[in-house]
């Protein structure tokens, strides 16, 4: 693709004349040049209605503005193609086949379940297997006696940095798209955009590895997020039957090879991911609602459901035995809270739980506020992949050096056997006692959470706690957006139980008569407070921590907290999955269009000049416009009626078709002129080369073949959807969301093309609110990021 | 005395019986098993309480548990010359069962304790003999308390650290190699209790000398610090921004024009 685009740069500037013809328009958005946008093709007011002209002034764009679309995604294809060769296919298979794709369509909900969960034993237990190796030869006591903590100290630091080394290495220099937790590439493929490489089987291996590495190496990281944008790679490979990466064909499962299927799979794959992360079932299915399809579909969520059970069945069942209790299934998933059952909570305790929520809000918008920073920096200075590897290996050193300070300095002991610690740590603590932060720095960080839900009231001082809380909130943010694999669900919700703790000793201390002040209850709401206030999650949220604390009748005050922490970090600033996302200019479509845009027409809003093709066209000039434009579905017109180079005319439509369908006739050869190469031709072409189509300078055309002419009516999508241009863009973008459109032709009141909106069109119109006042404005595109 | 008196009777009656009948014991009277149940639930709840601290429940009661588990048993298994299960007259009548709760609670008590770690187990049933653990570590534990009595009464705190320390960390080896860490109660409570008790008198008077001056890591930790902030600040001094620009769209001319006025 990005050759391709080169080449069509050089066709620009040397052809700087390129004017608006019926066949031959301005090149695309994606396409302009730098001279181009010096010299603003405007014309005088005079102009007609039919000339079209380039919008935007010379317009610079700072890097790391939220505002800004890149030009670089496209969409996905959720609208099947309607043509001749699939409604024959369609019409030819009886009840069998359909019986057939039910049946195997299950069968790849099953597979995914298990394979994600496979997975996920894999990194556990490769996680719990190295850690045990790591923390076991750090040996600090016997250096301590000899006032060598020198050498455990360095020891650490080594143990940190070669993992995080390896798994950032992978990261940056093989897949960057496994950076981070992966969430948000998954939101935007469900949305409907077409994220470079996010779903290929090289992006598994490096997220896979690169998360044992990460938490091996004691980055402030949890494996947690990185499930989900494994279960949704699993999905997207299993259920296309075939592999591009291996070159390896399996013949099976051809009918799944379109984006329509493929989304819905990994909308399943995403929720076993949830699933089997957390041990919870019912939220993954919630989490895929919430974040992806864009319409309830019931069957889907069953089969989606399906998955999930699947998901943390099997995972509990390899756990338990690798655990040495096979069949006990006692471990649904990754993070286990343990069973909160006992906790009740009392009527005047919710205000407090809103409080704790809005503590929660104000702490999440200032995670991503500093986040967002960070990541402003990361993009404007960090560009190098050596730099970001080097920054990688900085934090892992940092982390270990922030825990080895706070075990040097707070001298917390407790007497060994009151939780269970797995390397209880003397460091200067008597005999018999360890200190309390070596355990909570010793350990993965699934395991302090737990101790911090779990414990009996005073277990922590409440010093080394509040230090704890500022430290680790501190080293989490800075931890997230590295080039590592690594999650955000732990950290957060380490450091929110940890403050949720403090909270319930300060209310112990303010109301000293009331005893019902579980430290463990206000652990549990202060960790869904800071979680909430970072991710802004609500439904799935709230649903996951109930499953994995196995506490329903504490449904209401994790609502009240989740409800009040997103709300006061919605005033500040947006999700951190969200700041990201916006951060790479990717064209997501919310849930509605934006407000206040009921005075925005489709004739604003589309490409005015269309680039269209005839219904027998001829194949020298598919060529050219393929090379030529960027674009990826031009509508097929009946040729007007008058022919005359002055006037502007438009044709009336016919249907769409799209770039990777013209791609694949030209590579087939299927010219009216080559009859020989008509004989085997069904809907199984497009198929077969899914999901990765040859760009056009990789088909080879003669010259004399140039001259051919293609009948494009079989190909074409014959129905497709297309508005007024009286339409308002509301209307039009409930239309595109709702079907999951990637083309819309704008038609006129006798049915010709006069323009097209795609979801960068609908996507740049933003609300902005400010002190107040709000309004909609328009995204500028760029090309750079 | 009288409670005496009452053992020995309840042991003759269970003797006869026993050729009598192996699974039912035969008395005259229910009320004198209950009573001798009664008495040995005192007996041991008195102990307990003597031994509550410093513990010692385990090597001081652990006569009179066996007493309560023995007369339960007898309480369980005898009928009176009625045939009457005595069982029957006095357990599960009423919800208070008071019988069977001072029992729980009882065996309770000494299982929190681990007190059965403390002795050889015959075939699941305890005996008051303690096993070869415990003895080891008693012996242990005598060798070292001797040893800080004596070095303390003769010389100050530090020549006696440095002098006992090999048989401190014998023990103190021996006590991890027998108990499981993770658990709340390690081992018996007797053992762990004692244990305690050393560790603490010991790491307040020995354990200072644990503290050195950790320069080199103080040093190396401050070298971590400022390659961090130099890190950062090279990048940022080194790099030059890029700025991009946005590339323009191509629309409707009249829309535009309309918009643009406005």
């Amino acid at each position: 693709m990005d050759e391709s685009r080169e080449e069509l740069l050089e066709s620009t500037n040397n052809d700087t004349e390129v004017r608006p013809k019926r066949f031959r328009n301005l090149s695309s958005v994606n396409a302009a040049s730098e001279e181009d946008l010096n010299s603003i093709v405007t014309h005088e007011d005079d102009s007609s209605l039919l000339t079209s002209l380039r919008s935007r002034h010379k317009q610079t764009i700072e890097p790391g503005s939220l505002n800004v679309l890149s030009a670089k995604y496209e969409s996905l294809d959720y609208d099947t193609c309607e043509n001749y060769l699939l409604l024959d296919e369609e019409r030819s298979k009886g009840n069998h086949y359909f019986i057939r794709k039910d049946i195997s369509r299950w069968l790849v909900f099953l597979l995914i379940g298990m394979f994600t969960a496979l997975i996920a034993c894999v990194i556990d237990i490769a996680i719990e297997e190295l850690s045990l190796i790591k923390y076991k030869s750090l040996n600090v006591d016997d250096n301590i006696v000899e006032g060598k903590l020198y050498i455990p100290y360095f020891l650490f630091v080594l143990y940190n940095i070669v993992p995080v080394l390896i798994g950032s290495t992978l990261v940056a220099y093989v897949e960057p798209i496994a950076a981070g937790s992966g969430i948000p590439q998954v939101k935007c493929y469900l949305n409907g955009v077409k994220v470079p490489r996010v779903v290929r089987i090289k992006t598994l291996i490096v997220k896979s590895i690169g998360v044992v590495c990460s938490v091996v190496g004691g980055l402030a990281g949890g494996k947690e997020g990185p499930m989900i944008h494994s279960g949704a790679v699993v999905a997207a490979g299993i259920s296309q039957g075939k592999s591009t990466t291996f070159k390896k064909d399996f013949k099976i499962f051809k009918s799944f090879r379109e984006d329509h299927e493929k989304r819905d799979f990994v909308c399943g794959g995403a929720a076993a991911g949830v699933s089997a992360a957390f041990g919870a079932p019912v939220g993954g299915v919630l989490f895929s609602l919430e974040e992806g399809s864009s319409f309830w579909n019931q069957s889907l969520t069953w089969r989606t459901f399906f998955a999930s059970v699947v998901s943390t069945f099997t995972l509990n069942t390899v756990l338990s035995a690798y655990h040495g209790v096979p069949g006990d299934l006692s471990y649904p998933g990754l993070l286990n809270l343990g069973k909160l059952e006992s906790i009740s909570y009392q009527i005047y305790e919710l205000p407090l739980f809103m409080l704790i929520g809005c503590i929660g809000g104000l702490l999440g918008a200032l995670w991503n506020h500093v986040n967002y920073k960070l990541s402003v920096f990361r993009i404007i200075y960090l560009r190098k992949r050596w730099l970001r590897v080097l920054e990688a290996c900085i934090v892992a050193a940092m982390s270990a050096t922030i825990a080895m300070l706070m075990m040097f300095t707070l001298n917390d002991c407790k007497p060994i056997g009151q939780d269970p610690t797995k390397y209880p740590t003397q460091m200067y603590c008597g005999d018999g006692q360890y200190n309390v932060l070596a355990s909570i720095w010793f350990q993965t960080p699934e395991a302090s959470v737990r101790s911090l839900l779990h414990d009996p009231p005073n277990t922590h001082n409440v010093a080394s706690l509040a230090i704890f809380v500022i430290f680790y909130f501190m080293l989490s943010c800075w931890t997230f957006g590295l080039a590592t694999s690594n999650g955000l669900f732990i950290p957060s919700l380490l450091t929110g139980a940890a403050w949720g703790r403090l909270v319930s000793v300060g209310l112990s201390h303010v109301f000293p008569s009331i005893t019902s002040m579980n430290p463990g209850k206000y652990a549990l709401i202060g960790a869904a407070a800071q979680l909430g206030g970072i991710v802004r999650m609500t439904i799935s949220l709230t649903v996951i921590i109930m499953e994995t604390t196995g506490n329903i009748s504490f449904g209401l005050p994790l609502i009240v907290t989740l409800i009040a922490a997103k709300w006061t970090g919605d005033f500040f600033n947006e999700g951190i999955y969200d700041t990201h996302i916006q951060l790479s200019g990717v064209p997501l479509l919310p849930w509605d269009p934006p407000p206040m845009a009921n005075n925005i027409y489709a004739s604003e809003v589309m490409s005015h000049p269309v680039v269209t093709l005839k219904s027998v066209e001829n194949v020298g000039h598919i060529v050219e416009l393929l090379k030529l434009t960027t674009y990826n579905g031009f509508p097929v017109v009946d040729p007007p009626m008058s022919d005359h180079g002055e006037v502007t005319t438009y044709g009336k439509i016919r249907g769409l078709i799209l770039r990777s369908q013209l791609i694949v006739i030209l590579q087939r050869k299927i010219f009216n002129e080559c009859e020989q190469n008509w004989d085997e031709i069904n809907y199984s072409i497009f198929q077969d080369e899914y999901p990765r189509y040859p760009t056009i300078d990789e088909v080879d055309i003669t010259d004399v073949e140039k001259t051919y002419s293609i009948d494009l009516r079989p190909f074409m999508n014959r129905a497709p959807y297309t508005v007024s241009h009286s339409f308002t863009l509301p209307r039009m973008f409930r239309l595109f969301r709702a079907l999951g459109l990637r083309h819309l032709p704008i038609v006129n009141d006798t049915n010709e093309v006069i323009g097209m909106v795609t979801r960068k069109d609908l996507a740049r119109y933003r609300l902005w609110r400010h002190q107040g006042r709000m309004g909609i404005k328009e995204l500028p595109i760029s090309k750079d990021m | 005395m009288k409670i005496k008196g009452n053992e020995i009777e309840i042991d003759i009656f269970a003797r006869i019986s026993g050729i009598q009948n192996d699974n039912l014991v035969n008395y005259d009277n229910c009320t004198m098993v209950k009573d001798a149940f009664g008495f040995s639930i005192s007996n041991f709840t008195h102990c307990a309480i003597m031994n509550s601290h410093p513990i010692k429940l385990c090597q001081e009661c652990v006569n009179k548990y066996i007493d309560i588990l023995s007369s339960f048993q007898n309480l369980t298994k005898s009928i009176d010359k009625n045939g009457t299960a005595c069982y029957d007259q006095y357990i599960g009548l009423d919800r208070l069962e008071i019988i069977e709760t001072m029992y729980i609670d009882v065996r309770n008590l000494w299982n929190t304790a681990k007190c059965d770690a403390c002795f050889i187990m015959d075939n699941g049933t305890l005996t008051p003999e303690p096993s070869n653990k415990t003895l080891k570590f008693y012996e242990l534990y005598e060798k070292t308390a001797l040893c800080i009595k004596t070095e303390l009464k003769q010389n100050n705190t530090k020549i006696m650290c440095d002098k006992c320390i090999h048989l401190y960390i014998e023990l103190n080896d021996y006590y991890d190699s027998i108990s499981n860490i993770n658990a709340e109660i390690a081992n018996c409570m007797d053992i762990v209790d004692l244990m305690n008790g050393t560790r603490t008198s010991w790491s307040k008077q020995c354990c200072r000398y644990r503290h050195h001056e950790e320069y080199v890591f103080i040093i190396s930790t401050c070298l971590v610090l400022v390659i961090t902030v130099l890190f950062y600040s090279l990048t940022k001094l080194l790099i030059d921004k890029k700025s991009s620009v946005a590339i323009s769209q191509t629309r409707f001319a009249e829309s535009l024009n309309h918009t643009r006025k406005d």
